[in-house]
């Protein structure tokens, strides 16, 4: 028995970690979705808009930058279900929730800054994602997806350019 | 026209549902299989491939094996008849076969460079010269037919597509694992055809040496008796079916009924008889 340890202390490892990524990653996806999807529905009157130009409606209010930004790990169940994927090739669909949720969690990042500051909308929204850390040659470690646009604030004049004293 | 609210994301578009379970469980046996179909390929091309490497590149393996002293004269008489075998067989003369009588498990094998290695455990009980010529003339066979150097390069292409495959980190470098694999010679197998070729030509050679085939079976009838089939798996686990061995050989015996058998020459004559702590090691 011992022997057989020794002998295959490699594999052990690496079940051992499939098994803690699977069901530790498996409850924490399952937990962020719900609180994505709570959020979402708590926040869904905080426009999002990819319009560069300013509507009418919203003529007249200050804008100024927000943003929302998330790391997400990859879990090691992941790693070694995409590892397996990368040989034949397809949909990533194990990374696929993962850029999913942090996308979401993003946006509720960048609505909840922009709900602070008693914004109405923000307009000309835009990701940007990175991966970051831990890769070592073994696909992604974690990622982060950052969200940011032009928060619109009512009652408030937007600060103009003085052309008076620009020349 | 400002909408009133955002619209809620649609969840089955971005990540559709899907078990990941199942998912990992596909993927694995896919690529298992092909895993499995693409090793046994290039596995059976190394094995018919390699006996056309030159063989004074095979190294060397077990030259300079000392024998214990008690068993010289023992495997000077091996060695004898091991060169009369090998001219009787036409192994080219450039491939000299050489013997060694060793401690150990009962066992014999043959190995790269032309090398036999007997333990002094496997002789116990021959009664006759006919038996442990057809253990020598099998050996020889292998050797001839180039069949270490067969296993040899199966076993190096297998270890380097797995290292491939699954990465050198797991266990060391290739080249560590060539190495590896070439340290322990012992550790290849031969195929069962390998194993009925060889059979084929030690009868024949018995056959021509002798004129007869009686006593052949001795020395794998006493390998039965020493330990059991599900046992000596261990070391002549490549040596398949051997009831079946013997009842092929057993049926020649019938055509053989009343031929002489030629006794043991003295010196091993003498070490298969003692009791001098070279016994058999059961287990």
């Amino acid at each position: 028995m011992g022997n057989f340890l020794a002998q295959n202390f490699g594999l052990l490892v690496f079940l051992f970690l499939a098994f803690t990524g699977y069901v530790f990653g498996r409850a924490a996806e399952g937990r962020h979705y719900i609180s994505i999807r709570k959020r979402e529905q708590e926040l869904r009157h905080l426009l999002i808009l990819t319009e560069k130009q300013v509507p009418p409606e919203l003529e007249g209010y200050a804008g100024t930058l927000v943003a929302g930004s998330v790391v997400i790990s990859v879990d090691y169940f992941k790693t070694v279900i995409s590892g397996l994927r990368a040989i034949v090739g397809g949909r990533m669909s194990a990374y696929e929730s993962l850029l999913d949720r942090a996308r979401r969690e993003a946006l509720l990042r960048m609505q909840t800054a922009a709900a602070e500051l008693g914004a109405q909308a923000i307009l000309n929204l835009k990701f940007e994602t990175s991966r970051i850390s831990g890769n070592a040659g073994r696909g992604i470690g974690s990622v982060e997806v950052l969200a940011y646009g032009t928060a619109m604030i009512p009652g408030r004049h937007a600060p103009r350019p003085d052309r008076t004293h620009a020349a | 026209m400002l909408p009133e609210e955002n619209p809620r994301p649609p969840e089955h578009i971005n990540n559709p549902p899907g078990n990941p379970l199942l998912e990992f469980c596909q993927l694995l046996a896919g690529i298992s299989v092909m895993l499995v179909a693409f090793v046994a390929v290039t596995a059976l091309a190394a094995s018919y491939l390699a006996p056309y490497i030159p063989y004074r590149w095979e190294p060397t393996a077990f030259h300079d094996l000392e024998t214990p002293e008690e068993f010289q004269s023992a495997q000077t008489e091996l060695q004898a008849l091991v060169d009369e075998l090998a001219v009787a067989m036409s192994v080219p003369a450039k491939m000299h076969v050489q013997v060694h009588l060793i401690d150990g498990e009962p066992n014999a094998f043959a190995s790269l460079g032309g090398q036999i290695l007997v333990t002094a455990a496997a002789l116990q009980g021959l009664t006759s010269e006919n038996g442990l010529a057809m253990v020598l003339a099998h050996e020889i066979a292998h050797l001839k037919r180039r069949h270490p150097i067969a296993g040899v390069g199966r076993g190096v292409v297998i270890s380097v597509v797995l290292n491939a495959v699954f990465g050198a980190s797991a266990s060391g470098s290739a080249a560590a694992l060539i190495g590896q694999t070439g340290g322990r010679l012992t550790e290849f197998s031969f195929s069962r055809s390998m194993e009925r070729r060889a059979d084929r030509d030690a009868l024949a050679a018995v056959v021509a040496r002798y004129g007869h085939s009686r006593g052949a079976y001795e020395f794998f009838q006493n390998m039965l008796g020493k330990r059991a089939e599900a046992s000596w798996q261990l070391m002549f686990s490549t040596h398949p079916m051997t009831e079946q061995r013997i009842a092929a050989i057993r049926a020649q015996e019938e055509l053989n009924r009343g031929r002489d058998l030629v006794p043991l020459s003295a010196a091993i004559s003498a070490l298969v008889n003692s009791d001098s702590g070279h016994g058999p090691v059961l287990e």
